[in-house]
Parts: structure tokens; sequence; C-alpha cells
């Protein structure tokens, strides 16, 4: 009896310890419950916040820039495209053996001796957090030196230009900076058409893993990246690279500060386009005068010289004021207020027709048909021909040239520049005069870009685009006879092609010095187009002051001739006789 | 001797209650063990997802290495040393021939 009720009291304590372990776990339950209650429902906002600073991450989907083509026979074929490499960057702080990096990586990266040895103390710097080593690895270098499974080294993807046609001049496509992510073209095509070929960049939101890695399954939401637009030029690759070869053989044997030239059909397309001193748009940086970088077929305003006389004397023609056989008589000199100007023969030649004043290349006679047309009618004709104005040909950066002194009173302005000096110009624009007279008197716009094909698949197609009649075409006709007889009866003979008509004028031109008077530096120029019965092409070649030859005769005319006969036998022209 | 039939009803009602718990408790254990393996597989499957699409990236990568070898074996550069080491020379002047018109009259 007294172990049942011992028994009783303890199953009633037992129950007791029972009921308060319960009120406890009840109590502890309805804690937590509540805890989570205010975590997850009264501080939603906060911890989402929080989490999603953890977890969420956001990522720039880079644009791939447009590519740059030339079209042979249908295909494109690229002139610029883009090339991944890396960058070898070293996290010193993880580098147990810093002297074991270098000697694996200085064969592989053909780094100087200089660069290891400032390097080194750099990777043995246990502080340091980060050290880049190198820039445009390429893939094949990446491969070695992760085959040889160093610590502290890693590789990031950098985006570079590439440009797989060497020594084609790199004044057509500029070049590309590239500043972290962003990359940014300047002169030539790359920087005119640097927003299109740029392209958009793209965003992508997802949640990341523990160690920084997206969740592929992961929420996420993305903004697709728009490539950039690829670009096809007029350019002919073989024309490009035998012009650029021809011009550097002659650049280098005269001693020129400078040369150009061009090729372009009459209607406008530019087929070459190459200059001198060039730059290699994949090293940009080891160019030393930044000056380079202007394409002097665009930029370089000069005085024209005597290749300018056919301006003039197509501006007599189409005014009614001379013909090809009008005579004046030279006397070798004309006086003009304080200044005489003579023939650059210094001879006196006595009656000329309008045609022997081309062949001989006059300075009296030119001044003869500007007097003869009229100062402010000479002044339209000039401007008509596309002087003093840009010719909105697509490349970065074109200068205008400079006329205004056919604005200025006196007639000495005007009888200068009859003759080419005086007034400047550029190039392209002495070549588009010349190709209107190819052209049947029609003043073309040059181009050199012919498709835009987008990322999206829509295609710009760009052609032949008239700016305006600049003179008639009978007048047009008139010169081409009367230039087609300069090379086949003056000093221009190396500008001939045997078996073809071609029309030309050259031009020695006096370069300012920097006190206003001339020196005894010359710029020598030809300008011509053939085969005449049909013009294929017209041809610029210019040399900024050539040394040990005085006139174009000995230096441009021969390259002008050189490259008449490539283009001829290249289109496979036949032979006028 | 009327307990019976209730001790017989408890002993019932104590083993549907036993029954029902080992089932209930049976569903739990396997859907959290379906749960777990489906929630590895997913994440396998995205880490499977990652490898292919590093493999694209790998493919993608030596396609345009290739690409980019073409392009340059295909440079006027490299044609011209090429055509210098078969020894080919410029053609000289060449001769256009006219072909005769040719009529045929019926």
């Amino acid at each position: 009896m007294a172990l049942f009720k011992h028994q009783k009291q303890q199953d009633s304590v037992s129950v007791k310890r029972a009921r308060m372990l319960a009120v406890i776990m009840v109590v502890g339950g309805v804690l937590i419950i509540t805890k989570l209650f205010v975590m997850q429902v009264v501080k939603h906002s906060q911890y989402k916040t929080v989490a999603s600073e953890n977890q969420e991450v956001s990522r720039n989907i880079l644009a791939n820039r447009g590519s740059i083509f030339t079209k042979e026979q249908g295909e494109l074929h690229p002139l610029v495209a883009d090339l991944n490499y890396y960058l070898l960057y070293a996290e010193p702080k993880n580098i147990k053996d810093s002297s074991k990096i270098i000697d694996t990586i200085t064969p592989i990266l053909g780094l100087k001796d200089e660069e290891w040895k400032a390097l080194a103390p750099k990777l043995a710097n246990q502080s340091d957090p980060y050290e880049p080593i190198k820039h445009k690895v390429s893939e094949q270098q990446k491969k070695e030196i992760e085959a040889a499974k160093l610590e502290g080294l890693g590789f990031s993807v950098e985006p570079n230009r590439y440009y797989p046609e060497k020594e084609i001049g790199g004044h057509i496509f500029g070049f590309v900076s590239t500043d972290g992510d962003d990359q940014s073209g300047r002169y030539g095509l790359e920087g005119y058409f640097n927003k299109q070929l740029s392209g958009q960049r793209g965003l992508l939101t997802s949640i990341r893993d523990a160690v920084g890695s997206l969740i592929t399954i992961g929420p996420r939401q993305v903004k697709k990246a728009q490539d950039g637009s690829d670009i096809v030029l007029t350019i002919d690759r073989a024309i490009q690279y035998t012009t650029c070869q021809r011009l550097k053989h002659y650049y280098e044997w005269f001693k020129a500060d400078a040369g150009t030239v061009i090729i372009m059909e009459p209607t406008g397309a530019i087929l070459a386009m190459c200059s001198f001193p060039d730059f290699d748009p994949e090293n940009y940086g080891e160019t030393k005068d930044i000056y380079t970088f202007n394409n002097p077929a665009i930029f370089q305003a000069f005085e024209p010289g005597s290749v300018f006389k056919m301006i003039t004397m197509a501006s007599g023609l189409d005014a009614g004021a001379v013909s090809p056989d009008t005579t004046y008589e030279d006397f070798g000199s004309i006086k003009v207020d304080k200044f005489t100007i003579k023939n650059s023969d210094l001879k006196a030649h006595g009656k000329q027709t309008m045609t022997e004043v081309l062949e001989k290349s006059l300075n009296t006679g030119a001044i003869f048909v500007e007097q003869k047309v009229g100062k402010e009618k000479f002044r339209d004709y000039v401007k008509a021909f596309g002087f003093g104005q840009l010719t909105g040909i697509t490349l970065d950066t074109e200068m205008p040239g400079d006329i205004s002194l056919l604005d200025e009173k006196g007639p000495i302005y005007g009888m200068t520049a009859s003759f080419g000096q005086g007034i400047t110009a550029t190039p392209i624009q002495l070549v588009t005069a010349f190709a209107s007279i190819a052209n049947r008197g029609k003043l073309m716009r040059p181009y050199i870009v012919s498709e835009i094909n987008s990322s999206d698949g829509t295609k710009q197609v760009f052609g032949p685009e008239e700016v305006r009649q600049a003179v008639q075409p009978k007048s047009a006709a008139l010169i081409t006879g009367m230039l087609t007889s300069v090379v086949e009866n003056s000093y221009s003979q190396k500008a001939k092609v045997p078996g073809y008509y071609i029309a030309g004028k050259s031009g020695t031109a006096q370069v300012a010095g920097s006190n206003g008077g001339y020196g005894g530096a010359t710029n020598h120029s030809f300008i011509g187009f053939g085969p005449v019965s049909n013009p294929r092409f017209v041809i610029l070649v210019t040399l900024f002051n050539p040394k040990g030859v005085r006139f174009a005769e000995g230096s441009s005319v021969p390259l002008f001739g050189e490259l008449a006969e490539y283009l001829l036998n290249y289109y496979h022209v036949q032979p006028d006789y | 001797m009327n307990n019976r039939p209730a001790a017989t009803r408890a002993r019932q009602r104590g083993t549907n209650s036993k029954t029902l718990k080992f089932g209930v408790g049976a569903m739990v254990a396997v859907m959290l063990i379906a749960y777990i393996v489906q929630v590895n597989a997913i994440a396998t499957k995205g880490y499977r997802i990652k490898e292919i699409q590093g493999t694209i990236d790998d493919l993608r990568r030596q396609h345009d290495e290739l690409r980019t070898e073409a392009t340059r074996l295909q440079s006027m550069a490299a044609v011209k040393d090429r055509v210098g080491n078969l020894e080919m020379v410029s053609a000289s002047d060449a001769d256009y021939v006219a072909p005769t018109p040719v009529a045929v009259a019926r």
C-alpha cells in the first residue's frame, strides 16, 4: 500500500516534469516561430536586400566589335577583325616561388632582361594583391603557361583588333584604343564609324554561388548585346598592296618627307589609298609622332602647283574663253604690281597654243586663261570642282584646304592660283577633280565604304553619288585630249604605257617657308587617268619634298606609269593601238 | 466482461494510430529523400551545363583561331612569299586576241 502510494507520487512528479518540459518546448517553439515571422514577414524587404547584395550579380555582356572587309568575287575577305588576347596577371600574395615563375614565363612571353628584372621584386612582394604582367598574350602562350601549373597566376580576356593584311597601310583603318572593357576607334574608318562598329553592350543579372560563379539554373535576366556592324570597303586588296609596296620604294628611295597615292574609279569608288610615313594599327603605341596618325591623303593640304593648270584650262574651255588651239604670246614672265611671275624653265616660248601651255606647263599661259575667264568666274569654277570644301569621304580626319585668297582683291591672287600656288588642296580633292574630267565633267563624291551590314541583318549599300556637273561633257572631252597630248608629247612620257592612251598632268610645286616666302623644297605630283577611251581608273601620286630630284618627271611620274601599267594588266584592258 | 470489446477497440485504435503515424512518417521520409535527390540532380545538371558551356566556348575559340590562321595564310604578304617559293615570274606583255567575227548566211 505504501509502495503503491510512493509509486503514485513518483508518477505524479514525472507527469509534472513532462508537463513542464512540454510547456518549455511550446514556449520555445512559439519564440522560434515568432522570430521566423519577424525575419521572414516583418523584415522581409530588409533581409531580401541584404541577400540580393550578397547573391545578385550584374555583369556586362560585351558586344563584339564589327569587322572591316573587302569583297572579292562575291566573297568577303577580312581586313580588320577582333581577336581575343589575354592579360596575364599575378596575385603575389599567393605566389610561393616567384623565381620559378620568372624562369618559366620569360622564354614563353619573350620578356627582355629589363622586363623580367623589373617584374621579379613585384612578384616577390607578398603584400601585393594584384600585378599585371603582360598584355596581348596569345592563346598558345596561355596554354604553355597553364601547362606549367604555376600558382598565383591568372588570365583575363582582352579583345584586340587584328590586322591579317600587313603592309597595306594603317591610315585607312585608324586604330582602336582599349581602356579596360571599353574600345574606342580613332582616325580612319575606326574613328569615323566608331559608333556603328562598337555595337551596344548587354546586361546579365543573375545569382551567384558561394565561390562567386553564376548559378546556371538560377533566375536570370538577360539584355542581349547588339554586336557592331560590319563594313565592306571599295578597296581592292591586290591594288592596295601593290600600291603601298611601290609607293614605299619611291618614298624611301627619294627620302621624301611623305608620299601619297590615291587610286579611284571615275565614279568615286576608292580602289587604293596609301600614304607614308605609315603606322601599324596593331602597335599604334609605338608611333612616336602623333601627327603620323593623320591620313595625308585627306588631311595634308598643300599648294598643288602645275597639276592645278588642268582646272584653269578646263574652266577656260567651259567658259568659252579659250579653245585648245587658242594662242597667246609667251614672253617668259609677267609683271604684276611689284611681282614678276616667270615660267618654271625661265624661258620665253613665243606663240603657244593652249595645248602647248599644258605640255610645257607654262605659268604665263595659265595666267592668260585665268585673265580671260575672269577672277570671279575662275573662283566659281574652282569651287565647282570641289576645292575649299570637304569631299565628304567617310574617313577621319579630313581637311577642306584653303582657297580664301581667291576672295582677296588684287589680280595677283587669281594669277598665282591659276598655276596652283597661293591656294591649298588635299590629295583627295585633286584626284576627285581629275576624276570628274574622266567622268564627262560630273563631279562625284569619293567613297570608300560600299556596304554596312548590321548584326540584325539590315544592310546599307552605298554607291556613286553625283555632287554636281563641274564642266560640260564637251569641255571634259577637250581637256582630256589636251591632257593626253601632255603625256604623249611632254616631259611626262614616263607616265605612258605602251599601247594605251593615258591623260595626265604633272606638277612641281614650291613649298612656302616659315617666313612666308618660297624656299628650295618642292612637292612632286602627277595625276592622270586611263585608258582615255573608257577610263577605268584615276591615279594621284604625290611625293612631298623628295630629295635628289628636281622635277616631278623624275619622281612621281614614273611611279604613276608603273601603277597605270599594273592596273591595265590587272583589268585586262585591251590596248588602244 | 464488457471490457473486452472496449479493450479490443482501444487496441485497434492504438494499432490504427500507429499505422497512420508510421505511414505518414514513411511518406515524409520518402518525399524528403526524393526532394534531396531531385535538388542534387538539378544542381548536378547545372554544373554539367556549365561544363558544356565551357566546351562550347573552347570550340568557338578554336574556330576563331583556325579562321584567323586561314585569313593570315590568305593575306597578300603570305601569298607573295609562297609565290616566291614557287619561283613564279611576272607575266610580260600580253597579246590580246580579238576573235574574228563569224557570220553565217543562209
